[in-house]
């Protein structure tokens, strides 16, 4: 038998490289805002439920029958986009996710333990990008790919149609979650409350777009348009599914919003970069 | 000995403010105090050895490692503990402990493992699995102490470690902190305005004022060359002790509770013979040494004068 | 002796918390350190005493007088509270001339006392800065300023030193002294039982709302010499002393420290420090140094709170 004093000394094992300790930031952040459970409800709510069935109603009132004989038009697909309710609810969600991703570190003072560790401030930024990310892609694209699963199962569409449907999903999906978590990020670095980040973010894509439509409206100009994150998602899907009367370019629109992405995240960066850690 | 910490005419401005004035010095392992005013750039100090604000000019080395290089590799090795609150009141002291652990490198399992050990080790018992925003500041405390040893650091920055704590739980971190002071093959650097608390953890001392370094050294070198008086404190009333040493020709001069004189040639005897012809009881007895106190003020007051 | 504040059971709930519990006690005139855990009640006593509060039961009167019902006239008591907000828009001179205008101060007045304040606590040359970017060893000696201004009789402290730097604390306290010496009564709370050591030798320690222990810290420790201590030698010759340390009947265990200590555990220090000098005499000794870590105000308060 031995006797060991308590103690916390051992031998550590070998540390594990740089991309492993960014993970364990995604997860945590992932992870820990499913302690907020109204998000989480409302995530799974939206996502299992509410989108796939309004498909399923839209088909179904659309052709009259769920057993007929498949339309498979894909512009068909762009219909949950003209959903106002889904972009609000996108909205919601960055919102919610994203408000705490910075600020909450900043108010708590943890942002000070993260830089002082052996990661840098990119990792750092890369791994609550990775969070809120992971978060408002689930809203942004799970919905589409269900519903396309669930509309190809019950016969609306045929496998190619349902396949080209599911990568405009894809890739609208993609850069709108890229613009509005860049967003997101930026704007819940500036400050240490998460609730004005959150106000911030909320205000700012619905603002703006209440703002943009009434210009374009008044001025009749439609480029207006395309200084709102939610008409540049409209009008890349609109592109996308092929659907006529897109009063926005969606190349430029598409283009606009990996732009917003780049620089909001840049700017985050620059704002981390004089991040104090060790504070008088 | 290979040296823990070096800096060569280290320099940092922020704009116009010198933070750092041509700071060279070279620390051995060991447990360091880090004594300075506000505004003495002790901040910047730790700063730039961590490898998160560059050298304006100079250089830096933590484990002979460039500080300007290779912070990554040098914070691997260092834990810090800050001054403020920095703690996630929403996750459990386990959780948050083991959670810094892995973005510290370590692998999940070993993280949770040694979250345990130092939580034990800092004195958090079933605490540990409760959430944080029910901690005292007692816990709050032992938790960021937890979170700097999680992976087994060679080099541990503690930034007022005793702050808000009180004379109980004073005790106990310094305990804490006297324990880890004395391992084997790991340092500290305690960054304090408490000078009492450095004399009783630290056996180095590095000094600075306005961005400049006043004094490094070993404790014990840089306390040498006191007086060569003899401080002796009694149970009561020192005056029949004082007039016992009068009649030996040892004059002696009450200062608060303390007597003092020059050492007599023959050692103490001749005060425990005083004391016994006295009736006095002679509760501590010793050679008068420096404070460290002393010996800062005496540093840094000719600094400010000018 | 006149009496600056005597208590009589003084009791005051929160609700179901307890601030003060039959707290009894009379201060005398000059410093006294008022020394407790978190918790134990002390800035309940502290915002009674400045009539902030009303007690539930029992009696205070401070320099005579009830605080709450007939409260002495104001400037007669400075108060330093441990936090407080302050206007951060002001300068220091605005505030603490705010402060004074409000104890019914004319404006000349209060801007003459408010410039002296500051020049004590060394804040001259800051005074026309505004508060928002003030360090937290700054705002302390706007606090200290403030509650000096008037010159009260009695000066209340809670935890004045917080935050301050080493310089800071050794100006505070000088101040302090300064002030005791003028014939001014203080009352200061410390969590860092040496620096009240250093200021005071009469404490009050509060536990639980009640007084633990009052009086001289020399009586205070005289009463725990009862209890087992140790005594920490430093001689040449470690092992002959721990020969003859065995023999004593009061001597319970003898360690040696290696190279030239020696540990010695007695269950009665009185004796043991009284047969001390003719031992040392009679044998010859060459004691070095003698000291025990169970002579001091932690040591005190310690067994006090156990």
């Amino acid at each position: 038998m031995s006797i060991r004093p308590p103690e916390y000394d051992r031998a550590p094992p070998a540390l594990r490289p740089r991309s492993a300790r960014v993970r364990a930031i995604v997860e945590e952040g992932v992870r820990e805002r499913t302690r907020a459970l109204n998000i989480v409800l409302l995530a799974f709510i939206f996502i299992v439920v509410l989108l796939p069935l309004g498909f399923i109603f839209y088909f179904e009132a659309t052709f009259g029958s769920l057993v007929g004989s498949a339309p498979s038009r894909l512009s068909l697909l762009d219909f949950p986009f003209e959903l106002d309710f889904w972009m609000f609810f996108l909205i919601l969600l960055t919102a919610s996710v994203g408000a705490a991703s910075v600020a909450g570190d900043r108010a708590t003072r943890a942002l000070t333990l993260y830089l002082a560790r052996p990661i840098t401030r990119t990792d750092y930024l890369a791994a609550k990008t990775g969070v809120v990310g992971i978060w408002v892609g689930l809203g942004a694209i799970l919905p589409g790919l269900i519903g396309v699963v669930i509309l190809l199962a019950l016969g609306y569409l045929s496998l190619p149609v349902a396949l080209e449907g599911a990568g405009g999903y894809l890739l609208v999906g993609l850069i709108g979650t890229g613009a509005f978590t860049g967003l997101a990020i930026l704007l819940s670095s500036l400050t240490a409350r998460s609730t004005v980040a959150g106000a911030g973010i909320f205000g700012s894509l619905i603002g703006v777009h209440a703002v943009v439509a009434v210009l374009s409206g008044i001025s009749g100009q439609s480029s207006y348009l395309y200084l709102s994150p939610i008409e540049d998602v409209l009008a890349m899907a609109k592109g996308v599914f092929g659907v006529s009367g897109n009063s926005l370019d969606p190349w430029v629109a598409g283009a606009g919003m990996v732009a917003l992405a780049g620089v909001t995240l840049g700017l985050a960066h620059e704002l981390l970069r004089g991040a104090e850690v060790v504070e008088e | 000995m290979s040296l823990l910490l070096e800096t060569r005419e280290l320099s940092r401005r922020f704009g116009s403010i010198e933070a750092l004035t041509g700071v060279s010095v070279r620390v051995a392992p060991g447990a360091i105090g880090l004594i300075g005013p506000n505004g003495a750039g002790k901040t910047t100090l730790l700063r730039v050895l961590l490898g998160l604000v560059p050298a304006s000019s100079g250089s830096a080395y933590v484990f002979e490692r460039d500080a300007g290089l290779e912070g990554i590799r040098i914070r691997e090795r260092v834990g810090y503990m800050p001054e403020h609150d920095c703690l996630d009141p929403h996750m459990t002291g386990i959780g948050f402990v083991a959670y810094m652990g892995r973005v510290g490198g370590l692998p999940k399992e070993a993280a949770f493992q040694r979250a345990h050990e130092v939580l034990q080790f800092a004195g958090l018992r079933e605490e540990r699995y409760r959430l944080i925003s029910e901690y005292s500041v007692g816990m709050r405390q032992r938790v960021k102490l937890a979170q700097a040893l999680v992976h087994d650091p060679s080099l541990i920055i503690l930034d007022e470690p005793t702050a808000g704590l009180d004379p109980a739980g004073r005790d106990g971190m310094l305990t804490l902190l006297r324990t880890l002071a004395g391992r084997p093959g790991r340092s500290m650097i305690l960054s304090t305005h408490l000078l009492g608390d450095i004399e009783t953890v630290c056996d180095q001392v590095v000094m600075l004022n306005l961005g400049r370094l006043l004094a490094a050294g070993r404790l014990d070198e840089l306390k040498a060359g006191g007086a060569g008086e003899l401080v002796v404190r009694t149970k009561g009333d020192p005056t029949p002790l004082v007039a016992a040493l009068e009649r030996r020709g040892i004059h002696a001069r009450l200062e608060g509770l303390e007597l003092r004189f020059p050492g007599p040639a023959g050692g103490t005897r001749s005060v425990f013979e005083a004391a016994r012809d006295s009736g006095t009881q002679i509760r501590s007895i010793g050679p008068s040494v420096r404070t460290v106190e002393e010996l800062f003020l005496k540093l840094v007051q000719p600094a400010e004068a000018s | 002796m006149i009496e600056v504040v005597r208590a009589e059971a003084a009791t005051k709930r929160y609700g179901e918390v307890l601030g003060l519990n039959g707290f009894s006690a009379t201060f005398p005139p000059g410093i006294t350190g008022l020394i407790g855990p978190n918790g134990a009640g002390k800035s309940t006593l502290f915002r009674v005493l400045t009539g902030q509060l009303s007690l539930d039961w029992g009696r205070v009167a401070v320099l005579g007088r009830d605080p709450w019902g007939s409260p002495p006239p104001r400037g007669l008591i400075g108060y330093c509270p441990e936090h407080a907000a302050m206007y951060d828009g002001m300068t220091a001179r605005e505030f603490v001339r705010y402060l004074l205008r409000l104890d019914g101060l004319e404006a000349r007045e209060s801007s003459e006392r408010a410039a002296e304040a500051l020049a004590r606590v060394g804040l001259s040359g800051a005074a026309d800065r505004r508060l928002l970017g003030f360090s937290k060893g700054m705002r302390q000696r706007v606090k200290i300023a403030q509650a000096i201004a008037t010159d009260p009789q009695l000066l209340l402290l809670d935890e004045p030193l917080n935050g301050l730097d080493p310089l800071g604390r050794v100006q505070m306290l000088a101040l302090f002294e300064a002030l005791a010496a003028k014939g001014r009564h203080v009352i200061v709370s410390s969590h860092v039982l040496y620096e009240v050591e250093r200021l005071t030798q009469e404490v009050v320690l509060i536990s639980n709302g009640r007084v633990a222990a009052q009086g001289n810290i020399h009586r205070l420790r005289e009463a725990i010499d009862g209890h087992p201590h140790s005594v920490v030698f430093k001689t040449p010759d470690p092992r002959r002393l721990a020969r003859l340390m065995t023999e004593l009947e009061n001597v319970t265990a003898v360690v040696l420290l290696p190279p030239d200590g020696l540990s010695v555990l007695t269950r009665t220090p009185d004796e043991f420090y009284s047969a001390l000098p003719k031992l040392v005499v009679e044998q010859g000794l060459d004691i070095r140094e003698m000291s025990s870590p169970d002579d001091n105000l932690e040591a005190v308060f310690r067994f006090l709170t156990e």
